[in-house]
């Protein structure tokens, strides 16, 4: 619906613009504190200053500060500054336990917060329902997930989905990996009060199935996590909820900035004296496991000129039409002008003819996420 | 509820009863239109009793048998005198005629029976001629607009029709066209509003002290009734300007027996663009947009005591897109062929069938039988189809998004005029409406038929009211009533019993004293993203989980008359309104998916304040002053973190000055001059680091909702109209200007940049300087 906001449009274009002065109080400069924690890794916090909304300047990084974490009440950790601009030190919290932390500066005073670590849970079925095209080109694909909400406390949960794909890069000569977080949507009942939002996949709480197991569907619209090989991590996390608030307002701040007529949203703050977050959180992973991709074993033969036929011997190669994934010589393979034409397709073999302005290199088909290369250099004869 | 009852009751039967008493009875009408002249006064000048036309013309007076010497006037008409010896029940029908010939533009007023000596509070009526004399927007007469100018009614957003009637949301307005509810008054995004001026016989807006036959909404009620149409002559008038073009046609059909008004209005920018777009785009895009309103009514006399009547309004805005694209890929020898249809259409449909019937000469009856609908529909076809050397595929979507409400009503309403001193009514409403709250259905080559959305709700709703206008002695009158009302939503019930008072003090013949309270509770909430009358607003009842809205009203002033040519009033007023909505912080409306409970707050809201106005209805010059001191909050546990905040169009300070003056006999200027503190806005205070995107996001945090204020708005339109007699008839040419000093009044605030690179809030403004023109004819 969101086409529609171009009749706003048209009625901003006949106004006009007038820059004013408000009068913006703002008495002094206050501490950011940032952490978000988890059992897994070590405890890491970042300290800077709040800025005037109309200054433009960098955040102001704080060098020295005493940052230590309490739990009940009683110093467990002194973190020191490292070299990254955060605070840290070896140090990991434990799950389900309540941490604060205090960090006191020289000019700016002293700020405070304190959170818990839930209990992770683990994904225990994860089913993938492929549907349709739909004519508008984006698949109707549903991800379905499973386990169980253990504990009758209020749970919030996050859950995130991550591919991993292989290009070839001609410059390194070597595959390289690439990861990315798939966007995520869902018209799951389940999902009250979820949060949408890109890279932070789904929030969600537990009002629905509080102490039990539940099925979550996600739609995905992206086509490479159900055309396999590709190979995908599902990440559960069990977030306190204080993560659960920060994220949730944080998105809808972002998600209706820019828009006159909607009210602001007030991102959720737990820091004492200042802004900022510190939030534990859990987590648990799920991968999902690859199916080896197609893989060039020869070529036949390793030299000639644009227009020549060469066959490509390998293992698993998908049913193609001409157009379906590319093969190029040392190309790029965003580059038509460096694809090959198929001639034949089997799932040993593929005939192709060498492409007009083809220079000497690997030989490289990219199917699906994967990546397979030729040993040799196929070397063209001028 | 007994308590109010028994008060009722004592009224009733401590009525007077003294020697031989005589009705008089009949209509008071215009005598060269037949219009009815609602609140003409019949005056008996040997007894100084006296009483006014209701709605349809009719009045019934109750006099003892003697010489009574009666007096009929209404603004801007003859007076008639008629003195006869009453010895029976006598009907008189009596026929005013307006101004002289020379005097023909002389601005009509409506109400005769005098402001200081009625009950009703925190009413005005604006006369229709006022309306179309002031300057408008784009030339286009606006009835909402005219209403903004009143005090203790703030505009909202620059150029928007929608009103906020002593610091309550546009929702909390019923807008009634010829009794029937009109649900989404606005064109073009809120810019105009759906009301015809040519096709409007009158125009009342209740404030506050609310008479107990209306309800169902929070802060006001805005009663307009429709011309009846000529019945001896036919006429004409319409006018033609920048932004539409008007015809009304009315007359008689049996002459004084049945007449008939139709009236029509439609932009027609689409309609000069479309050949230019076409010719652009080689034929293959075509876009538009356009809004027409058509209004028609019949009414017929079936005897003396039996009159019907069948009025229509229709109304609607349609935006389209259509684009037909084709290309061929000769390569691959295929042929695409791309259709795509967009368009977004909303619009009110309004029936009513009324019959008016005169039961006994102290009993009048009216009843109505309405219908009511507005529909959101936004639709969307793409069409694809690709023909290779021997094979044609084809691939379509369809999605349509609806929302809206129905209504059917059926109501009784009774004028009970027992004797002078008491002006009895009495009656009851029951509706059935249906909601639709969005809709969306889609279709395509490989999905079936899909719905999904909040799905439709049924829900009656009904009340029965009575009140007296009684009149104590010839210093103290009151208005009592009480109106009873309940709402069924699944299987969920709720009551409402209001109580309503009001009453005035003459503390001389030309000063009065007066004091209101009422109750009213609203069983459908409006959902509205941005509060300037999109067609995307919605209309949801009340349910189990979100109640109804209630509010509570006092208000106190006083009015003083000058010479019968100014009137002055001031009125204090402090209302509370319970469970009102509001959209939770970034909640997201258009997102239709999820059920519009989930996204709503309930709290409660505050306005208080002062309204002084003067008005001037005749004379060379006339017009209105008005003042309007104010304060409105809103309090919700979840929004703000609960803690009291300013309503956005909290204004502290309003000022209104409206004015036509008759310079020479055919030439008039008008101007309007409005001033409005800056309305309030949520502005960031500062900025930090968010945690985020590898820290390098920023959060912005906010000190308080609505905590900042804009810029005052001040703006001063005017207008020159110069009329010509011509031998069909007679013709004029208006020239205006809104905006005339250009003013750069705030629309909304963002964060930008100056022209230095600054950072800065930037104001938008909408409406520079604005001329326009219209030219207007009457045959």
């Amino acid at each position: 619906m969101k086409k529609y906001s171009f009749l706003f449009l048209i009625a901003g274009l006949l106004g006009c613009e007038l820059s004013v002065d408000v009068d913006v109080p703002f008495e002094k400069k206050q501490l950011t504190l940032n952490c978000q924690f988890n059992p897994d890794t070590m405890l890491m916090v970042h300290l800077s200053l709040n800025r005037h909304i109309l200054s433009d300047s960098f955040f102001q990084i704080i060098d020295s500060a005493d940052v230590v974490v309490l739990h009940q009440g009683v110093v467990v950790n002194k973190l020191s500054r490292n070299e990254r601009f955060y605070f840290s030190s070896g140090w990991k919290p434990k799950i389900g336990e309540a941490y604060e932390i205090v960090a006191t500066t020289e000019s700016f005073g002293s700020v405070s917060a304190s959170s818990f670590i839930p209990a992770p849970e683990k994904i225990t079925k994860v089913e993938m329902i492929e549907g349709p095209v739909l004519s508008h080109g984006e698949p109707d694909n549903t991800l379905r997930l499973t386990f169980t909400d253990t504990s009758t406390e209020a749970n919030y949960y996050q859950i995130t989905v991550e591919t991993v794909n292989e290009y070839y890069s001609r410059e390194l000569d070597e595959i390289v990996i690439s990861k990315h977080f798939i966007p995520l949507d869902s018209d799951d009942p389940v999902i009250q009060n979820a949060i949408l939002n890109g890279n932070e996949g789904v929030l969600l709480k537990d009002i629905l199935f509080n102490g039990k197991e539940t099925t979550v569907s996600l739609k995905t619209s992206d086509a490479f996590l159900f055309q396999m090989p590709a190979d995908f991590t599902i990440t559960l996390r069990t977030v306190s909820e204080d993560y659960y608030r920060y994220k949730s307002t944080y998105s809808l701040q972002l998600d209706t900035s820019g828009d006159p007529f909607a009210q602001p949203v007030n991102v959720y703050n737990n820091i004492e004296n200042g802004f900022g977050i510190f939030a534990g959180f859990s987590q648990s992973e799920y991968h999902f496991g690859r199916i080896p991709g197609p893989e060039i074993t020869s070529i036949s033969p390793t030299s000639g000129r644009p227009g020549d036929h060469v066959i490509i011997t390998g293992k698993r190669f998908p049913p193609m039409s001409q157009y379906s994934w590319p093969i190029s010589f040392n190309g790029d393979q965003f580059s038509y002008d460096d694809r090959a034409l198929l001639v034949r397709a089997t799932e040993t073999e593929l005939e192709v003819i060498v492409p007009p302005k083809a220079k000497t290199g690997k030989i490289v088909f990219e199917y699906n996420g994967t990546v397979a290369v030729s040993e040799v250099d196929f070397e063209i004869i001028p | 509820m007994t308590k109010y009852i028994s008060l009722l009751f004592a009224l009733l039967i401590t009525l007077p009863c003294h020697a031989q008493k005589w009705t008089i009875n009949g209509s008071v009408k215009d005598s060269r239109s037949g219009e009815n002249l609602i609140g003409a006064s019949i005056y008996n000048t040997s007894t100084k009793q006296g009483t006014t036309a209701n709605t349809y013309g009719f009045y019934s007076i109750t006099l003892q048998a003697d010489t009574v010497d009666l007096s009929i006037s209404y603004v801007g008409y003859e007076s008639q005198k008629i003195k006869f010896f009453l010895v029976k029940d006598t009907i008189i029908n009596i026929l005013l005629t307006g101004g002289t010939e020379l005097q023909e533009i002389v601005v009509k007023a409506s109400r005769e029976e005098q402001l200081q000596e009625s009950t009703r509070m925190g009413t005005i009526d604006v006369p229709i001629e006022q309306i179309k004399g002031l300057p408008a927007l784009m030339g286009e007469v606006d009835v909402l607009k005219v209403l903004q100018l009143l005090p203790g009614v703030q505009s909202g957003s620059e150029g928007s029709s929608g009103l906020y009637v002593r610091g309550g949301g546009p929702d909390q307005n019923l807008i009634l066209l010829d009794g029937v509810p009109v649900y989404n008054a606005s064109h073009l995004f809120g810019f105009f509003s759906v009301f015809n001026a040519d096709a409007i016989n009158r125009v009342e807006l209740i404030k506050g002290g609310f008479p107990a036959r209306y309800g169902g909404r929070l802060s006001s009620v805005i009663d307009i009734s429709m011309k009846e149409g000529n019945s001896k002559k036919l006429q004409g008038e319409g006018s033609i300007g920048l932004v539409a073009s008007r015809l009304t046609l009315e007359g008689p059909i049996v002459k004084d027996k049945t007449s008939f008004i139709v009236s029509a209005r439609r932009t027609y920018i689409d309609l000069l663009a479309k050949p230019l777009i076409k010719k652009a785009t080689n034929g293959e895009e075509v876009a538009g947009y356009y809004f027409y309103d058509l209004n028609a009514k019949v009414n017929h006399q079936i005897n003396r005591k039996n009159r019907i009547y069948l009025s229509a309004y229709s109304g609607d805005d349609k935006a389209y897109a259509r684009s037909r694209y084709s290309y061929t890929d000769t390569v691959m020898n295929r042929k695409t062929e791309n259709a795509d249809d967009l368009g977004i259409q909303w619009g009110n449909v309004t029936t009513a069938f009324r019959w008016n019937s005169i039961l006994t000469d102290k009993l009048f009856s009216n009843v109505t039988a309405t219908y009511s609908r507005y529909r959101f529909n936004v639709f969307a076809d793409t069409k694809e189809t690709i023909t290779e050397q021997d094979s044609t595929r084809s691939s379509f979507y369809h999605t349509n998004y609806n929302s809206g409400i129905r209504d059917y009503a059926l109501k009784v309403d009774l004028d009970y005029i027992p004797n002078p001193n008491h002006y009895i009514k009495f009656g009851g409403q029951f509706i059935q409406h249906l909601f639709t709250p969005g809709a969306l259905s889609y279709r395509s080559t490989e999905v079936q038929d899909t719905t999904v959305g909040s799905s439709r709700t049924f829900s009656k709703e009904f009340f029965l009211y009575v009140e007296d206008d009684f009149l104590f002695t010839p210093k103290l009158k009151v208005n009592v009533g009480l109106h009873g009302s309940g709402f069924l939503v699944e299987n969920k019930f709720y009551k409402s019993l209001q109580p309503r008072f009001s009453a005035r003090y003459l503390i001389t013949p030309k000063l009065s004293w007066k004091a209101s309270y009422a109750t009213m509770t609203q069983f459908i909430h409006l959902l509205s993203n941005a509060g300037i009358g999109l067609p995307t607003d919605l209309w949801v009842p009340a349910t189990a989980r979100i109640g109804p809205e209630k509010s509570y009203q006092i208000s106190t002033g006083g009015v003083y008359n000058l010479n019968n040519q100014f009137e002055f009033s001031v009125e204090g007023y402090y209302k509370k309104m319970k469970n009102i909505v509001e959209y939770k912080e970034g909640a997201n409306y258009l997102n239709i998916e999820s059920d519009w409970q989930t996204k709503v707050e309930q709290g409660v809201g505050e306005s208080y304040g002062a309204e002084f106005f003067v008005q001037k209805k005749t004379g060379k010059i006339s017009g209105w002053i008005g003042y309007t001191l104010s304060w409105t909050n809103r309090t919700f546990p979840n929004i703000n973190e609960g803690k009291t905040f300013p309503y956005r169009y909290d204004r502290r300070h309003d000022i209104e000055i409206a004015a036509v003056y008759q310079w020479k006999r055919n030439r008039d200027f008008s101007l309007t001059w409005v001033y409005g503190s800056g309305s309030s806005i949520t502005l960031p205070q500062s900025t930090y680091q968010s945690n985020f995107y590898g820290g390098s996001g920023e959060v912005q945090y906010y000190a308080g909702r609505n905590s900042y204020r804009m810029r005052a708005y001040h703006r001063l339109d005017l207008s020159y109209t110069t009329t010509k007699k011509t031998k069909w008839g007679e013709r004029s040419w208006s020239i205006g200007v809104y905006n005339l000093y250009n003013r750069r009044n705030p629309f909304f605030m963002d964060l930008g940049h100056d022209k230095k690179g600054q950072k800065k809030f930037v104001q938008y403004s909408l409406f520079p300087i604005i001329p326009s023109i219209a030219y207007r004819f009457k045959f």
